[in-house]
């Protein structure tokens, strides 16, 4: 693969990730309620205010204190909670490890249900489990988070029944098992969702690619159905469904917000919510940046699988 | 041949599709033979039936949506009742397919060899190195040089030719009894078709195998079949051997087919070509009598009741009952409407164009930053022609030779370098470009499914070019859209349809009136007759020679099919990867001296007539990239007269020989006319070399 | 149009969509009116009452009634989400349609800024514009809308770029029509078409959104009935009557699924496979 082509493609991350620093930025900073005046309270008297103005650096026109943050972030000092006064980072950081824990089983669950339901689905078009599947992951893309998390909540979580926890989080170091059954419910949420949208893109996918030219050669060639199921049709429909998956990595982190609230599970997204009630400003820059950085690259890597594995665009 | 029992045989065939209007009989009663070491020819226009036929034969049709009945038999063996087990046994192995789209068959995320690997694994048992042997074999029996890249390298890094010829390995491999061609030549370019026909020519004497070689184009079915089976809308209406088919047709529809196909050999430039009218009938209605004789000429009550079966002997048959009366000495060949014309060889120059060139670059950011190369495609290279009131100039050149970016440029679609004289205006940029310029140059695009906005009706389509270059009240319009739909034989009562209800000949029609509409000095026709069955064909060429004669209008006229311009230009020029190479007179078309690709491009056009022998020239060698600027001549690589460093490092000069013969080559006049011509007619009727 | 409609109840989900879409019809226009109860009436004695004769749905933590509740909330729902969606189609897709028939370097800047706002989900942007304009329901509708203008921008562009190099276009530049002309009657007949189903799929997000939102306290306040307000009102209560939660959430989804059953058949119908 190119060199160039990935240059270029890091070059347009970089882009991005600066314009959306600049979006997050902005919007923060239109907020209404001053940051001193929140910290100290209403009744805080002209002059505390601004010396506190001064030592936030908020008195600063915009663009400068814009680019000290920028230059805070690129170091890697993403700036001080307005809440508990401690450094950013590792609270987002924490947070964002314990995010990726619940995403990389979500994502897990999905790529072994939604994938072979996806292909089983397209294999048997117009009959019964095509149906089936059809049905289920109408409901599924239907259906907030939020409600399917307060369902399972209601039937799973009932103090009658008690299957699963309704909230908490125990790390994975300290009883790995235990810390799965706390996420549990998050993860069954988040994957019942995702798998909806994946297993509706991988049946399309494999649905067209049925349909070309090159399977309906193979098998006029006397190739068993095996061999053009797995070898052509798979094969080829796996390409864009990779692009779908990093796609969906956008919904995951907006699944990941009202999951994480709802279990209260300490992750990004959770601190997120509390950033934005408690008008943390940092902490909300923070969390928004990290998020969106982690979109921004998991689409790079969907577009550089795609481009290895595909070798029509290898060659341009 | 005629003593071994056929190796397929197709008795009593029908299939019909279920539509929202009802079934539509797609095949009716189809019977055929074929026998060992036999080709035979399918011939059909689109909408007759032909590919349901392979694919029938295949049992590859959709169950749920056609009613199949009748017979197929491969060898002994019924294929119409066996179960898709032991079907599966025999596809690939005895019964195999090549379809047009070479592309379409290969897997682009697979390397060439991958598809052997699968096919030899499934049928034959082999080991890993002997499917590499096999492989290798195989490659080399399609004459593809350098068998052991080929293997690794996936389908879009090979030429359409290549693909084409994998496939044919992938047929050949499992040593089939049968092979169903499917218009595998008419995605190709006409000098590799040419060599694609010649190898399984080879292949077929060497191997013994049938096949069934469905084409509409009469001249390739001319070349490669044995018999020739003659299909429309469904039904057979003639089957013969090759010469006696071609040379005494007896259906009128066959007749009628050949008649309105351009020939090679004498100067035609003023004839008409015979169009069959009407159109194919509708088959979801059952159709009483013959099938074609709502198009006959020669039509009579009788031909209206009854079956027609092919009735004859084994040599020829026909489902005319009345061909034996209506059989006429009088030959194939086109009739005599010729329209005197003056010579055009004193107007005056209209057009000139001068060095023109075409550049594509995509520059990305990177690039620019770094300073470096740009990757530059020369689409166009300093090409410069003449066009003169009231001539059709024709250009011609196989795909990617750039006459189509050429046509784009001169309407101000492409940016350019260069000049364009047109009467009084001089053009030297895209942004010169203006109303004036406009209005007398327009251009016909070849496919009018995408030419024509799909959301418009016809009377908008028509009225845009009346408003913006002649405008007029709101009744005048009405009469000037009238006007134009009957200058192009339109019926008034399609102005309020939209392009998806009228049909390929009436679309393109209408994408003439609205270039007419401009009252245009020039119309530059982009392969505006490539799409279309050869009867269509034949009319628009009709429309476009009256049009000329009453308008004035200069034509160039963009075509890959030499044939079809004998009837339409009156002098060619000839491109080749963004230049031209040669231009000349069209009457004097088959003498010498040609340009080395002249000659090529010249033998690669399929002969009909059966009294015409033609010289074939087969172009081995590779097209180079269009990315780099070549120092020397273009057809270097293939040329069969190269020369050697001279051709590779210095740009030959336009050499001119008398009014209007130029030649662009490094070899020396004399020794290009003194070769050998491209036709010669035969002086018996040889059978052709079977 | 009428052969659209026909073309679109032939398709199996094409018909249930369309059945569906006149259920939620008549439940907008006459729902509250037919509403047995008024949504914001307290029934002391019976708080957290399953289903029964005298309130169908049960009632919530209040007594209030969710069926009337749900009736007239289906209002907000279902009118705020088409108005985010349009809010959203139409100002990505002047972006859209005319970055991509303009062209060249502009393209290239409106597709990279385009490209970092799709870097941030959806319901990140939203919450962060509620977060700087206040959280109400007008302010929602704002965000959604201004959220959804990316995806339509991206999308109306890639339908105008396949457009602009049809033959068709190509004819009219070189016929001399002018700009205008060309992307008012030449093109933007064409896109309405896969625009419309990317529209009609979006609504369907819009009330997920807009629901998710009003859960979070960020869109709607109390006491509008709007559904995901609904629910997060009896998220203490709901070990003691799952109706409070079932009913809103049945809602939203059949909602939801109207929409996307509907902009799928509108896509097979728009664009027919050949068999």
């Amino acid at each position: 693969m190119s060199t160039k082509y990935i240059i270029k493609r890091l070059f347009y991350l970089g882009v991005t990730t600066l314009v959306v620093s600049l979006l997050v930025f902005s919007i923060t900073q239109i907020l209404p309620a001053n940051a001193a005046t929140m910290l100290l309270g209403q009744y805080a008297t002209p002059d505390a205010l601004e010396a506190l103005e001064k030592k936030l650096g908020l008195n600063l026109p915009a663009h400068e204190q814009y680019l000290r943050w920028l230059v805070g972030v690129i170091q890697g000092d993403l700036g001080d909670s307005l809440r508990s006064g401690l450094p950013v980072n590792e609270t987002v950081f924490l947070a964002l490890g314990r995010s990726l824990l619940l995403a990389s089983f979500s994502i897990l669950g999905v790529i072994f249900i939604a994938v072979p339901l996806g292909m089983l689905a397209a294999i048997n078009r117009g009959k019964k489990v095509d149906f089936i599947v059809s049905f289920v992951s109408y409901i599924g893309i239907s259906l907030p988070e939020f409600v399917l998390a307060t369902l399972l909540l209601v039937w799973l979580s009932h103090p009658e029944i008690a299957l699963f926890p309704a909230s908490g989080y125990i790390p994975i170091t300290e009883d790995p098992i235990l810390a799965i059954w706390h996420m549990a419910l998050p993860v069954i949420t988040l994957t019942v969702i995702l798998t909806a949208h994946i297993m509706r893109m991988v049946r399309s996918e494999m649905s067209d690619t049925l349909q070309a030219d090159y399977v309906i050669a193979a098998r006029l060639r006397g190739l068993s159905e095996r061999t053009v199921l797995f070898k052509h049709a798979l094969r080829n429909s796996l390409l864009p469904t990779i692009t779908i998956i990093a796609m969906d990595v956008g919904y995951l982190i907006g699944g990941i917000i009202v999951v994480e609230e709802i279990f209260a599970f300490p992750g990004v997204g959770r601190l997120l919510i509390v950033a934005i009630q408690e008008r943390d400003l940092p902490m909300i820059q923070a969390g928004a940046l990290v998020m969106a950085f982690t979109y921004a690259l998991s689409n790079l890597a969907a577009d550089l699988a795609y481009v290895y594995l595909d070798k029509r665009i290898q060659y341009e | 041949m005629r003593k071994k029992p056929p190796v397929l045989s197709v008795n009593n065939y029908s299939v019909s599709y279920y539509t929202a209007n009802g079934p539509l009989r797609v095949l009716d009663d189809i019977s055929l033979n074929i026998y060992p070491g036999e080709v035979l020819g399918l011939v059909g226009e689109s909408g007759s039936g032909k590919s349901t036929l392979a694919l029938g034969i295949m049992r590859a049709l959709h169950e749920r949506k056609t009613d199949e009945s009748g017979e197929i038999l491969l060898a002994e063996n019924s294929l119409t009742v066996m179960n898709e087990e032991d079907l599966k046994g025999i596809r690939g192995t005895r019964v195999t397919m090549v379809f047009q789209d070479p592309g379409g068959s290969l897997n682009p995320t697979m390397t060439l060899g991958e598809h052997f690997v699968q096919l030899l694994d499934r049928h034959r048992n082999l080991d890993v190195n002997e499917t590499k042997a096999e492989t290798q074999r195989l490659l080399k029996m399609v004459e593809l040089s350098d068998p052991d890249m080929m293997v690794n390298k996936y389908p879009h890094e090979v030429s359409g030719g290549e693909k084409q010829r994998v496939v044919i390995a992938l047929a050949f491999a499992c040593d089939p009894e049968l092979i169903l061609f499917d218009e595998p030549t008419s995605a190709l370019d006409a000098t590799t078709a040419i060599n694609i026909l010649d190898l399984f020519r080879i292949l077929q004497k060497k191997t013994g195998v049938s096949a069934l070689f469905i084409s509409h184009d009469l001249g390739v079915i001319r070349e490669i079949a044995h018999r020739v089976l003659v299909m429309y809308a469904g039904r057979l209406l003639e089957m013969g051997r090759n010469d006696e088919l071609f040379t005494t047709p007896k259906h009128p529809y066959t007749r009628a087919l050949l008649g309105s196909l351009p020939k090679v050999g004498i100067g035609i430039r003023n004839f008409t070509l015979n169009t069959i009218p009407g159109a194919l009938p509708d088959r979801t209605i059952t159709i009483d009598g013959c099938i074609f004789a709502n198009r006959c000429d020669f039509v009579m009550p009788s031909c209206r009741l009854g079956e027609f079966d092919l009735k004859g002997d084994s040599i020829h048959k026909v489902a005319c009952p009345i061909s034996t009366k209506i059989l006429d000495t009088k030959s194939v060949s086109n009739s005599v409407n010729s329209v005197n014309s003056e010579s055009n060889k004193n107007f005056k120059e209209l057009l000139i164009v001068n060095s023109l060139s075409v550049h594509f670059s995509r520059p990305d950011i990177i690039d620019r930053i770094l300073n470096r190369e740009i990757p530059t495609v020369h689409a166009v290279n300093e090409v410069s022609l003449k066009l003169r009131y009231r001539e059709t100039l024709g250009l011609v050149g196989e795909s990617g030779c750039g006459k189509s970016s050429l046509a784009r440029a001169l309407v101000g679609l492409r940016k350019f370098k260069g000049r364009v004289s047109l009467g009084d205006q001089k053009i030297d940029n895209i942004n010169q470009i203006n109303g004036a310029y406009r209005k007398r140059i327009q251009i016909i695009f070849q496919n009018p499914d995408l030419s024509l906005n799909p959301r418009h009706n016809i009377a908008t389509i028509l009225s845009r070019p009346l408003k913006l270059y002649q405008p007029v009240s709101e009744k005048k319009l009405q009469k000037k859209i009238s006007e134009l739909m009957n200058r192009v034989n339109l019926p008034n009562r399609l102005s309020t349809r939209f392009p998806y209800e009228l049909s390929g000949g009436e679309k393109q029609r209408v994408a003439i009136a609205r270039a007419l509409a401009a009252e245009p000095d020039v119309i530059i026709c982009d392969e505006i007759t490539s799409g279309l069955d050869a009867s269509v064909q034949a009319s628009i060429v009709n429309l476009l020679q009256n049009i000329q004669r009453e308008n004035g209008v200069s034509y160039l006229f963009i075509t890959h099919d030499l044939n079809l311009l004998r009837f339409i230009a009156d002098r060619v020029a000839i491109m080749y990867l963004g230049e031209i190479i040669e231009i000349r007179d069209i009457d004097k078309l088959g003498s010498p001296p040609y340009h080395p690709y002249t000659e090529a491009l010249l033998s690669s056009a399929p002969i009909i007539d059966p009294n015409i022998k033609c010289r074939k020239i087969h172009l081995k060698g590779i097209i180079p990239s269009r990315t780099h600027q070549i120092p020397g001549c273009p057809f270097e690589t293939r040329c069969p007269r190269v020369l050697g460093e001279l051709c590779r490092k210095e740009r030959p000069e336009t050499q001119h020989i008398g009014l209007n013969h130029q030649i662009t080559c490094h070899l020396d006049i004399k020794k290009l006319e003194a070769v050998t011509p491209i036709w010669s007619k035969q002086i018996t009727d040889t059978t052709h070399a079977n | 149009m009428n052969s659209y409609l026909k073309r679109i109840a032939l398709q199996p989900h094409g018909a249930v969509g369309l059945i569906l879409l006149l259920v939620l019809f008549f439940t907008v226009t006459i729902g509250p009116v037919v509403a047995p109860y008024d949504p914001e009436k307290f029934h002391y004695s019976s708080r957290l009452a399953a289903p029964s004769l005298e309130f169908w749905f049960g009632t919530d933590h209040f007594g209030r009634d969710i069926l009337s509740r749900i009736l007239w909330g289906s209002r907000s729902t279902v009118l705020l989400s088409l108005l985010a969606t349009i809010i959203g189609t139409f100002v990505g897709c002047t972006v859209g349609v005319c970055s991509g028939y303009i062209g060249g370097k502009t393209d290239e800047i409106f597709m990279r800024f385009i490209d970092a706002l799709m870097a941030i989900p959806n319901l990140l942007l939203a919450l962060l514009i509620l977060t700087v304009l206040g959280a109400n329901a007008t302010n929602a509708v704002l965000a959604i809308g201004i959220s959804f203008s990316p995806g339509m921008a991206r999308v109306s562009r890639s339908v105008t770029l396949s457009i602009r190099s049809s033959d068709y276009v190509a004819a009219a530049v070189a016929r001399g029509e002018s700009s205008i002309w060309i992307m008012t009657r030449e093109i933007a007949p064409n896109i309405l078409g896969p625009i419309i189903v990317e529209a009609t799929i979006r609504v369907a997000f819009a009330i997920m959104l807009l629901a998710t939102l009003s859960f979070l306290g960020m869109g709607s306040q109390p006491p509008t009935p709007e559904w995901g307000l609904m629910i997060s009102e009896s998220r203490e209560f709901m070990f003691r009557s799952t109706w409070t939660i079932l009913w809103p959430g049945i809602a939203i989804a059949i909602v939801a699924i109207t929409f996307n059953l509907l902009g799928d058949a509108l896509r097979d119908v728009l664009n027919p496979r050949t068999d």
